[in-house]
Order: C-alpha cells, then structure tokens, then sequence
C-alpha cells in the first residue's frame, strides 16, 4: 500500500478537516459544544458496580419510591374532581358518538359513585374512595394533565415504566441505578415489590434493564414470596458454603488475571459476594416480626378478618417492607398494587371495564390505609426529606361509561400522576383535564415530562443521561421531555 | 448440585481413587488446560477441608468455565 497521500485524498481531507476546524470554531463561540450538552457516563468501578455516585447536580432526593397502581386508575373516581360531569351525569358526552376508544362505543357521561369531599388544610376535592390518601393532600402535588401515547396496558406500563411502549426498553430504576448506584452496599440497589395478587401486565418489562448492564435490574420479591434462589442448596452448611465461595473467587481472580479489564468478569464475581450479603440482609429486612403492634395496625396489616382483609393485609405488609428498604438505603423501590396475572378486566387490577364499582370497592381500601400509612410513616421517620415518592398508573380512563357496560373505558389522552417528599411543591395541583375530565388541557404534562422531572429532582439531567446503543444515545425520555419547574420546591 | 454429583462419579470412573489425577481431569474438563501447581495444592486443600462435591460445585461455578473472554 502506498503510504502517500495521493492528490484527490489530500485535496478531501484537508478540506473536510479545515471546515471541521472552522465550525468547531463556530460551534464554541454559540456555546453549542457538546461539552455542555453531550452524555455523562457513569463511572462504574465493576469490582463494586452499586458503590454510591455523583449526580449531575446537587439531588432534591435520594432514593425514590414508586407506588403503580396497575390496570389504569381512574382518575375521575379518585384524584381528578369534575363538577360538570355529576352536572351533566346520564348525558352524552359532546363528540362521544363517534369516539371509538379501545373496547368499544360510548355511553353516557357518568359521574363517579364515590362523593368528593375537601381534604386537608389546602381543602383539595378527593374521592372517598381513597379517604386516608386524600387526607395527606397537604403533603401532595397532582399532576392532572398527564398525557400517554397508547391506550392498551402492557404498552402502557412500559410506557410509564421504561419511557417507550416496546418492551426491552431500561426502567426508570435501571436508569437511576446505573447513574447512581445505591447507598447500601448489602441490599440490591433496585427492588420491585410485586402485588400480592401477583405481577402486572408488562411484568418484569416494569423493572428491566433492558440494553444497561444486567446488574442494574430490579429484583423483585415481596413480604409474602422472599427472594428467589438465595439460600445454599439442600445439606450445604453455611460454613462449607463459605468456604466454596472463597475457593471459587480464588478460581475467578486468577483467572481475571488473565483477563484484565473485562467488566462481566468481574461483575459476575461481585454478584457472588452481593449474593451472599443478601442471603443474611434480605432476611433481615423482609423480617417484618420485629415491627410493632402500632405499626401493623396503623398500615392494616394486623387485621385478617375477611378475604379483602386477607388481602389488604398482604399489601400492607408490602408498605412495610417499602418503608424498611428506603430506611436501609435502596435508591430506588417500585411498589406495585393491582396484578393481571390472577386476573385482568378489574377483577385483581384497576382495569374497570364492566363494573367499575363493584370492582374499585375492593381496590380502593385495599389501596387505601397502606398506602396512606407508608406516606405518614416515611415522613415521620424523616425519610421524606430526602425520597421522592411517585404515585403513577399507565393512563386513565373515560368520563363515560362503556356502552351496555358499567364501567369505564382506556383514555390516554389525560390522567392523573402525583408526587410527594423531597423536592416537591406541596399541596400543589398542576394542570387540569376539560370539564368532563376527558382530554388534558391545561399545562399538558407527557410522561416523557414527568420522567425529565423525576431525574432532575434525583439530580440528573435527562438529556445527558444517556447510553450508546446499536447507534443511538438512547434516553429515558427518548428525544422528548421537559422539566416541570413549576412542581419543585 | 446434582451436576457436580455426576462430575465427581466421572472423575471416579476415569481416575480412580487418585485424588491428583481426578483434579487434573477435573481441570481438564472443565477448563480445557492442565492445573498449575499451586491451583493442584489449593484444590487437594480444599477436598480435604470441604469434599469433591463442593470443589466440583465451584469448578461448575467459575467464570471460566462459564464464558469465554
């Protein structure tokens, strides 16, 4: 080959390097570099992947807790008070006749059959039928004006969970995680609590990692299934079992010397040593027998009168284990209510299609008292000041009532999400749906905006949060999203 | 478990009670070289210590049985 520049390629590439130099020079004097604006990778030592990092700006919050109710919760039964729906209530909703929405025609307007009272010192309108929520509504900001961009579930818990509808997509907790690490060393960085009913639509797409490496997936386990395949097999003393696991590190460093640098290696001998931490710290925290009568009582969970009872006791339970992870550190818990595995359509899940009362009668209290408690215990506690607690679902539902159904039908097109602890201005209401509650109209708030809100109060920028992949720098909020600034503190 | 169970039976049926031998297969097998001296001592260590169970559990554990870098 010859070395020398021939007469075209010097000619090519002088030329493109000159006008490089020239609009770099053009670049900079704009202030349009990518210094200021270009992707902050985390620096993650793979001997100790969860180790606690900097943010990209001084964090609001720590840790976050996400409660998602599955199945899409109404909003127009709980948070979202329309007076010219019980107004209009039994009539057709103007434009409604040649709305198809994703099950089928549309009947009437139908007002909610749980009243709205004033709650809290602030007086905001809630539904009775989450009467102990409601009554926090000093410590909340609700956001009226969200708005989705699929009316169907499993797209829609991915949507809210992962910022895309597909699946495969990273969780919101993956991408915390990976920026963030976690600030306990013993404990999986990321949990998700499933439903005692089960997990949701989108399952394990909720808390994935899709493509960020796999340490930063959510583990999942809950007060009544503890965590799978952490104990030593049958017969396997602890003593022997730590004594095999220090001969097999011996194996894997010496081989890792061989190796240097390969960040699966080593990840994978740092997920031995987590592993065995965790088979005496997650005992210890799902270990709800030393909490006292006080607090099972105040969360619902020492009452097991009746089948709902059961239940609500189950979930509570779940509350507790939520409130025990974010007092030991984890940065990012997702506790979910509602499941679709042992029954979609509202019979397990808020997906009240057919007969929305019958059905919400149970969610709500179920919903209620725990979640009610779990706020008034982490603000006790003090952990308020630094969690940032998410209350979210995948999209809401319709002012009608399905034709021939008793119930209310998908509705991307405004719904509502709320926020409390760390950071946010409370009691405070942002954005509104029109008068029936059907369409966000007033300050529109997309997901991809709740999401850039979200990171910034954990301190990271959304736009800079980013990882390469099959050619892309890919983002939680995609190529979308804007702060909310008006719901910070 | 059940895996190393049959991997001991194997090194049995082709070594004999030799313990050396049967790490050396072991080695062979799993890893596709033959042991170096400190990592044949290390392992007649641990057999001694823990059982052949457990030092075929850990050879069916280690990364590089697992991947290849």
């Amino acid at each position: 080959m010859n070395p020398l520049l021939n007469r075209r390629k010097f000619l090519g590439q002088t030329a493109s390097g000159l006008s490089g130099i020239a609009l770099a020079s053009l670049l900079q004097e704009n202030h349009l570099l990518a210094k200021e604006s270009g992707p902050i990778r985390p620096n993650i030592n793979p001997k100790e992947p969860f180790a606690s990092r900097k943010s990209h700006h001084a964090p609001a919050a720590k840790n976050v807790l996400v409660i998602f109710c599955s199945g899409a919760c109404s909003q127009l039964d709980t948070f979202d008070y329309k007076p010219e729906l019980i107004k209009r209530h039994g009539q057709p909703m103007p434009g409604g006749a040649n709305l198809r929405t994703f099950q089928s025609e549309q009947g009437n307007l139908t007002k909610s059959p749980w009243e709205f009272t004033p709650r809290g010192d602030c007086g905001k309108m809630i539904s009775d039928l989450v009467p102990q929520i409601g009554d926090l509504a000093d410590d909340i900001c609700f956001i009226h004006s969200l708005k989705g961009k699929t009316n169907t579930h499993g797209p829609g818990e991915n949507f809210m969970s992962t910022g895309y509808t597909f699946d495969g997509f990273p969780s919101m907790g993956s991408w915390v995680t990976w920026a963030l690490g976690s600030e306990n060393s013993d404990l999986p960085a990321y949990v998700a609590i499933p439903d005692p009913r089960g997990t949701p639509q989108s399952s394990v797409n909720n808390w994935g990692p899709g493509f960020l490496p796999a340490a930063f997936q959510g583990t999942d386990f809950n007060a009544t299934n503890p965590l799978r395949n952490l104990h030593p097999p049958a017969g396997v003393g602890a003593k022997t079992d730590l004594a095999t696991r220090s001969f097999l590190r011996q194996i894997n460093e010496r081989h890792l010397e061989r190796f240097p640098g390969d960040s699966e290696l080593s990840a994978r001998i740092s997920s031995y040593e987590l592993a065995a931490k965790m088979q005496l710290s997650v005992p210890e925290v799902s270990d709800l027998s030393n909490e006292p009568a006080s607090i099972l009582k105040e969360y619902g969970a020492d009452n097991e009168s009746s089948p709902l009872m059961k239940l609500r006791s189950s979930f509570a339970r779940n509350c507790i284990l939520a409130r025990r992870l974010i007092e030991k550190g984890v940065r990012f818990v997702q506790l979910f209510n509602g499941a679709y595995q042992t029954g979609g359509e509202g019979v397990s899940n808020w997906d009240g299609h057919k007969s929305l009362k019958e059905q919400y009668s149970n969610h709500g209290p179920v919903l209620d008292q725990p979640c009610a408690a779990l706020l008034k215990d982490l603000k006790r506690r003090g952990l308020l000041q630094e969690t940032l607690v998410v209350w979210c679902t995948e999209f809401g539902r319709m002012p009608t009532f399905q034709k021939g159904a008793s119930g209310r039908d998908h509705n991307p097109e405004g719904f509502t999400g709320w926020l409390a602890g760390a950071g946010v201005k409370a009691p405070f209401t942002y954005g509104a749906t029109d008068e029936f509650g059907y369409k966000a109209v007033e300050n529109v708030a997309t997901v991809y905006d709740f999401h850039a809100t979200i990171l910034h109060l954990l301190g990271l920028n959304h736009k800079r949060l980013s990882y390469y992949h099959n050619g892309f720098e890919r983002r939680l909020t995609d190529v979308h999203g804007h702060v909310i600034g008006e719901v910070i503190a | 478990m059940q895996q190393a169970d049959f991997l001991v039976k194997r090194l049995e049926k082709e070594e004999g009670q030799n313990l050396s031998s049967q790490v050396a297969r072991a080695w062979q097998l799993c890893f596709n070289r033959p042991t170096e001296s400190d990592e044949l001592r290390d392992s007649l260590t641990f057999i001694k210590a823990e059982g052949r169970q457990q030092f075929a559990r850990a050879l069916l554990n280690a990364n590089e049985f697992i991947f290849i870098p």
